[in-house]
């Protein structure tokens, strides 16, 4: 269920950590895995694909450079990704405030 | 590198899996930094590098998942080569064959008629040959139309738009002598589907972008040299020269969009069914761990 939720969210989770500078794919998981305290623990090869596909749509940019012998990759959010991630951050909120709201009428645990 | 035999096992699982994508190489060298990455960091913890290796593929998910997902990446289906896309590219190359006679032959009876004076005989002959090509040519083109959305897992509802006007626009032609009418439907939706494939950023781009060009150049110009007074209009008010001359560009655009973009998926390796399964079904079996 967990992984679900996060899965329709993914998109908005990797632009809101890439929005503080430009990271690889392991240092986007960890910022999503730190700024969640652990609670965001995806399989790590579904970000790569969520990547890819941000950056099809011009969202993110991508370069790559040699770090201790190896190819890698490093992504940037650019401008259409910033307008994008707002968009979506105000969809969010609108959308947890409204769940918010239909909870407040029924206090854990329910009550008949 | 070495003792990473696990970590390169999962890499050239990963890459057979995904061989049919243009930048495979790409894809696992990011894998690879990420995996190597994890590993180090879990030995720099205190694992041994065995422990680290298993734990950091644990954490990365089953090659068939990984692979599942770059296969539909971006896509609402399997964007993946098969046989049938690969005979539609080989099929695409007779289609643009076929053109390029609809051009030679079309022409023939127009060059027939002016010699001749009479419609009747070789001009019209010709011109029924003619026409029974375009008709071939067209049922190929749709047929390379259907594999290139079977490639890119579906073209979206801009694919799908492009593809119902240009199916109208091929129907308009049996009824209808509105020759720019036709061509325009047909135009704009080989421009649309063009638009779909480009944003899919699989296909070779000029091929693509020729492919949405074509016939839309095609009616630019047939419109812009009757306009410009180039070419007379015969007892039925067509301007022959114009309609010509804009039959060339359609032609011959299409049929260098047709070999570019047949190439493209004939030479591709088509994936066997087993390959599929192994791609849709995510076997946990099948980690090597």
């Amino acid at each position: 269920m967990k992984d679900q939720a996060l899965k329709g969210h993914l998109d908005l989770l990797l632009l809101a950590v890439l929005a503080d500078g430009p990271a690889h794919g392991y240092a986007v998981l960890a910022g999503l895995r730190d700024r969640s305290d652990g609670v965001f623990d995806l399989p790590e090869g579904t970000i790569y694909p969520a990547l890819h596909r941000l950056e099809k749509a011009g969202l993110l940019t991508s370069t790559w450079s040699t770090e201790s012998g190896r190819r890698r990759r490093t992504y940037s959010i650019n401008a259409k990704g910033q307008r994008a991630m707002k968009d979506r951050r105000q969809g969010w909120e609108e959308f947890s405030d409204a769940v918010a709201r239909v909870l407040e009428g029924n206090p854990w645990p329910a009550t008949n | 590198m070495a003792g990473h035999e696990l970590i390169d096992d999962y890499l050239d699982d990963i890459a057979r899996r995904l061989r049919w994508r243009p930048d495979v190489d790409a894809v696992t060298d990011e894998l690879r930094d990420h995996l190597y990455s994890a590993v180090e960091r879990r030995v720099a913890m205190g694992s041994s590098s065995s422990e680290a290796e298993r734990e950091t593929l644990a954490a990365f998910g089953p090659p068939g998942d990984v692979a599942m997902d770059f296969a539909t990446t971006g896509t609402s289906g399997l964007a993946v080569p098969t046989s049938f896309t690969v005979t539609a590219g080989r099929l695409a190359l007779f289609a643009a064959a076929g053109w390029i006679l609809v051009l030679v032959v079309i022409t023939a009876s127009q060059i027939a008629d002016e010699v001749t004076g009479r419609w009747e005989g070789p001009p019209q002959i010709l011109y029924l040959v003619g026409s029974v090509l375009m008709l071939i040519s067209a049922a190929l083109t749709a047929v390379l139309v259907v594999a290139l959305v079977q490639r890119h897992g579906g073209l979206g509802i801009i694919g799908r738009l492009g593809i119902g006007l240009a199916t109208l626009g091929a129907a308009a032609s049996f009824v209808s002598w509105f020759y720019p009418g036709w061509v325009t439907l047909i135009g704009v939706g080989s421009l649309l589907v063009a638009v779909a494939i480009r944003r899919r950023s699989l296909a070779p781009q000029p091929p693509a972008i020729l492919f949405g060009a074509a016939w839309l150049l095609a009616t630019a110009a047939t419109l812009g040299l009757d306009m410009l007074g180039v070419g007379t209009p015969d007892e039925w008010g067509d301007n022959r020269t114009a309609l010509m001359i804009g039959l060339a560009v359609g032609c011959v655009g299409y049929a260098a969009a047709l070999i570019g973009l047949g190439r493209w998926m004939a030479r591709e390796d088509a994936i066997t069914d087993e390959t599929i399964r192994s791609l849709a079904v995510a076997d946990k079996v099948d980690q090597p761990v």
